[in-house]
């Protein structure tokens, strides 16, 4: 595999110094004349970054729920506990604690986006693929050193992949890209669910026992192929296309890691990674333990039971960018926010307490899962600054994965040794937790004056009122006056009578 | 460890859990009471034995006055390998000899019977409801379809349970005032000789028991742990099914239901959420359709099982794993169970295995409980600590909840007004000094 990637990236080198000797003596040119469709600013080119941006995250997605699809196969086929299994979900995420907090970093300072995506893309297969041989080789140690190298690449190449969509559509459709990037991820765990437990069966028919399950993850992981073709196919595109609209600068999307700047983040911030990680830990665990639930607790066949886990995705997939489209015209997060919070807890209890049947819960779980979604991380950029945007979402990003990281492990524990019943009072917990956070960020964010909880007519008027303000600060410090506090010195805009930056709503 | 001899008594007093209705409980085991003491009790020189344990288990508290009886009743129990294994709970009625006799269980009549057709009952009861059940039969299946089903259909291979030769009864008195009778019966098959392994128990106080799925128990009741250990199997894709006869004189009812009954907790049996029980209206037997595969099992170490339609004993038939007549035991020589109409007698087979979970070679080892009891059986539900945990986890946040969102309504609307207020003063203020001036 390796000898396939050093291949890959020849090829890619050559391609961008072909491409780039031909498109030289053109490149005036391409300015002034009508763009066409192999012209990167032509629609037809976005298209297809659009396209591969969706598509690079579709294989890291299938094979990251491959052990949700798999459970019990894993279970009985490599003889470990619930507790074990739960310990390939913890794996991923361990590794990402950290690695958040430096994969922006490694990508904008010293890789760079192209090499950043095909690095952590070749990380996602390596990973997967060696998890798939500790199947075949029934060696569950190796699939779960696979498993953490698989997560040495999951969420930076998430990071990559964001990259890519702001800096092909910042500024006119990165709403919906992100959306439509979502949609085709979950589009992924979706056909995971739905895929790999009939490819087990089927080749059941001739392998048995961990070979069997060792080739259905090694069939499994040809999406990852996909994907990691697609992050060459993005890189040659991307190159090109700088080649020939030379932008001025390339800001590679902002996920810089800053650390003097963690200093300077509100209270806001910090409650928002606590709801992240309060409602997060109650769903995605879940999915992962979801399939023998539904079998054992509503006596599915393991087809419906499929569907079923498969369903919080699916939904998704289709409510992600509907509901982000609602939420952009609403605006007031805090409260969607809220909602989907207290819909997930009312979810859980049905599942918990009833045996109502589980499509409904499922489904409300889906659709509450698509609002948090579109209405809590476009949060964080209404409370930290832009130039703060890449260190405050790597510390969310961490935070949540520590979260992840420590209560998938608690959560198949429970499972094991006090059964499910618990296990969705410890999730109903985690969302009181969560809900708890927001509603605390509501009230600080009445406090300060906030704008979580305005409507996007508030929103647009309190940033009409900051861009006059702003403009007027610059106005007064070309004839500002000198002030010396504590030591420091500071230049201090003079406002006229009346101007202060004082806004309320 | 506490091996037996031939008549000895254990006594145990523990104190019952039940709160205010808490009782002293003892429970006296004997082994082969009443047997003459100029027999071997049917043993073989070979050493292996028709075991019988009688268990007397009595409520000791001093009832408030001497003209108020002892509310809670005395058990008797009777575990046996006379042929099939057997169990039989009864309740004592008042007064009655708390004790077992030759006159009760004529020990001559089936140790002179060589050829286990006896030809009159051996067992005389007290009076009193009884619920019995016996493992008639242990039936291995070719499980082609692979949907943990034994029909007429499949091939099968029978163990007759009433002709094994079954080892001494091995006792153990457990410090929660549990009593353990492990019963060791030597399967042939094909010059390979295996052990099928019945674990008894009584219990002295309401608990639960202490290997998955730690069902709930009461001192009316006895569990029934099988364990299938390393069998030799026939098939290709053999797996495993019980025959289980049940009886009882259950007053109001001859029918036996099998019903199942869901529940929302799993949490002393994790995965499991049902209860299985074929109950007349004051005696059941009941038990989880859940088979351990590992002796130490997790969630995932466990596959399920299935409970047949419940069909009545024809005495006159063949016995063929089919239909069948009552087997040879305990039950067989009941004195009264089928001749009386009030009683109830039915038998059922529990296959073990589901759809696609492999087979009885996948893991070598299955395990199964059932109990059998007199009264209401007991029912699972949310524990106390789960309610309060439930009780905290929810009230604290919906509290704080609650005074949060009537702070923000103060901050939206009471203030909002108090400054309307203010405004309004102020405005009044104005043209009052404003009136001032002009005059």
């Amino acid at each position: 595999m390796p000898d396939a990637l050093a291949d890959q990236d020849r090829l890619v080198a050559n391609m961008e110094q072909d491409e780039e000797d031909r498109a030289a003596p053109d490149d005036a040119a391409s300015v002034t004349t009508p763009v066409g469709c192999c012209h990167p600013a032509g629609t037809g080119y976005r298209m297809v970054v659009l396209a591969l941006v969706c598509l690079t995250s579709f294989g890291s997605y299938f094979c990251y729920d491959n052990p949700s699809a798999l459970e019990s196969e894993i279970k009985n086929d490599m003889d470990v506990s619930t507790g074990q299994y739960m310990l390939l979900y913890s794996l991923y995420s361990w590794p990402n604690v950290v690695v958040c907090f430096f994969g922006g970093f490694f990508i904008d300072r010293i890789i760079g986006v192209r090499w950043g995506a095909i690095l952590f893309g070749g990380l996602l297969l390596i990973g997967h693929y060696i998890f798939a041989l500790g199947a075949f080789v029934n060696r569950f140690w190796v699939m779960q050193m696979g498993r953490f190298i698989f997560g040495l690449g999951g969420e930076n190449l998430a990071v990559a992949v964001n990259a890519y969509a702001v800096n092909w559509f910042k500024g006119s459709a990165l709403n919906l890209v992100m959306g439509l990037s979502l949609s085709v991820s979950r589009v992924g765990s979706v056909l995971n669910m739905n895929t790999m437990k009939p490819l087990y069966n089927q080749l059941a028919k001739t392998y048995s026992g961990y070979t069997c399950l060792g080739l259905t993850l090694f069939i499994g992981g040809t999406t990852l192929i996909l994907s990691q073709f697609c992050t060459f196919q993005l890189a040659w595109l991307d190159k090109r296309a700088k080649r020939i609209l030379k932008p001025a600068t390339v800001v590679a999307a902002g996920e810089k890691i800053s650390f003097r700047d963690i200093k300077d983040f509100p209270w806001s911030l910090y409650l928002i990674c606590a709801i992240c990680v309060g409602y997060y830990t109650a769903i995605f665990p879940f999915i992962s333990l979801g399939l023998v639930f539904y079998e054992s607790k509503y006596g599915l066949s393991p087809q419906r039971a499929m569907l079923l886990n498969s369903l919080v995705y699916t939904i998704s997939a289709v409510g992600s960018p509907i509901l982000g489209f609602l939420i952009d015209r609403t605006g007031r997060n805090i409260i969607w926010t809220i909602s989907a919070i207290s819909i997930t807890i009312v979810a859980h209890g049905i599942l918990g307490f009833t045996f109502v049947n589980p499509f409904v819960a499922v489904s409300m779980m889906g659709v509450a899962y698509s609002m948090l979604a579109s209405s809590l991380w476009p949060m964080v950029a209404l409370v930290v600054k832009e130039h703060q945007l890449g260190t405050a979402y790597g510390i969310m990003q961490a935070v949540q994965n520590l979260g992840l990281a420590v209560f998938a492990i608690v959560a198949g524990t429970i499972v094991d040794k006090a059964g499910y019943l618990v296990l969705e009072v410890f999730f109903i917990g985690l969302l009181c937790v969560s809900l708890l956070s927001a509603a605390m960020l509501y009230l600080y964010d009445s406090k300060v004056n906030g704008l979580l909880n305005l409507s996007v007519l508030q929103q647009k008027a309190r940033f009409d009122e900051e861009k006059r303000l702003a403009a007027l600060r610059e106005d007064n410090l070309v004839n500002g006056q000198t002030v010396v506090t504590e030591g420091k010195t500071t230049i201090e805009p003079v406002y006229p009578d009346n101007e202060a930056p004082r806004i309320s709503f | 460890m506490l091996r037996f001899g031939l008549v000895s008594l254990v006594f145990l007093q523990v104190f019952s859990n039940d709160g205010a209705e808490a009782y002293e409980r003892s429970l006296n085991v004997s082994v082969d009471p009443g047997c003459p003491e100029a027999t071997t009790c049917g043993a073989t020189s070979e050493g292996y034995r028709p075991n019988l344990v009688y268990i007397l288990s009595q409520s000791t508290a001093t009832p408030p006055s001497p003209s108020v009886s002892n509310p809670d009743p005395s058990y008797r129990i009777l575990w046996s390998t006379i042929g099939a294994p057997t169990v039989l709970v009864t309740e004592a009625p008042a007064g009655s000899d708390l004790h077992l006799t030759s006159d009760n269980l004529k020990w001559m009549e089936f140790i002179e019977d060589s050829k286990h057709d006896p030809s009159s009952p051996f067992l005389f009861l007290w009076g009193g409801r009884f619920a019995g059940l016996t493992i008639s039969k242990l039936i291995e299946f070719n499980d082609t379809k692979s949907i943990g089903k034994v029909s007429d259909s499949n091939a099968t291979f029978i163990y007759d349970l009433s002709s094994p030769t079954w080892y001494p009864v091995t006792l153990t008195n457990e410090p929660n005032g549990r009593v353990d009778g492990t019963f060791k019966g030597l399967l042939t098959s094909g010059g390979v000789q295996r052990n099928l392994t019945v674990i008894m128990s009584a219990f002295s106080t309401n608990d639960r028991t202490a290997m998955p799925p730690h069902m709930l128990v009461t001192p009316s009741l006895v569990t029934v742990r099988v364990i299938l250990d390393n069998l030799p199997v026939h098939f290709e894709r053999s797996k495993f099914a019980l025959e289980l006869i049940y009886a009882s004189n259950d007053a109001s009812n001859t029918t036996a239901n099998h019903s199942v009954e869901r529940s929302t907790s799993d949490q002393y049996s994790p995965g499991v959420f049902t209860v299985e029980r074929v109950s007349g209206s004051d005696t059941f037997v009941q038990w989880r359709p859940v088979v351990y595969t590992s002796a130490n099992p997790g969630v995932s170490d466990s596959t399920r099982s299935t409970t047949s339609d419940l069909l009545n004993i024809t005495m006159d038939v063949d016995r063929n794993h089919t239909d069948t007549g009552m087997p040879y035991s305990l039950l067989q020589g009941l004195a009264g169970l089928t001749t009386t109409n009030s009683n109830t007698l039915v038998r059922f087979n529990v296959s073990f295995g589901e759809n696609n979970d492999g087979y009885y070679n996948t893991s070598k080892y299955q395990e199964w409980l059932v109990e059998v009891g007199i009264g209401r059986a007991p029912h699972d539900t949310v524990t106390k600590s789960l309610k309060w945990v439930i009780a905290v986890a929810l009230g604290i946040p919906a509290a704080l909840l609650l005074v949060g969102a009537l702070y923000a309504a103060y901050v939206k609307f009471g203030r909002s007004r108090l400054e309307d207020r203010t405004l309004l003063v102020k405005e009044t203020t104005t043209v009052t000094n404003y009136d001032s001036v002009n005059q």
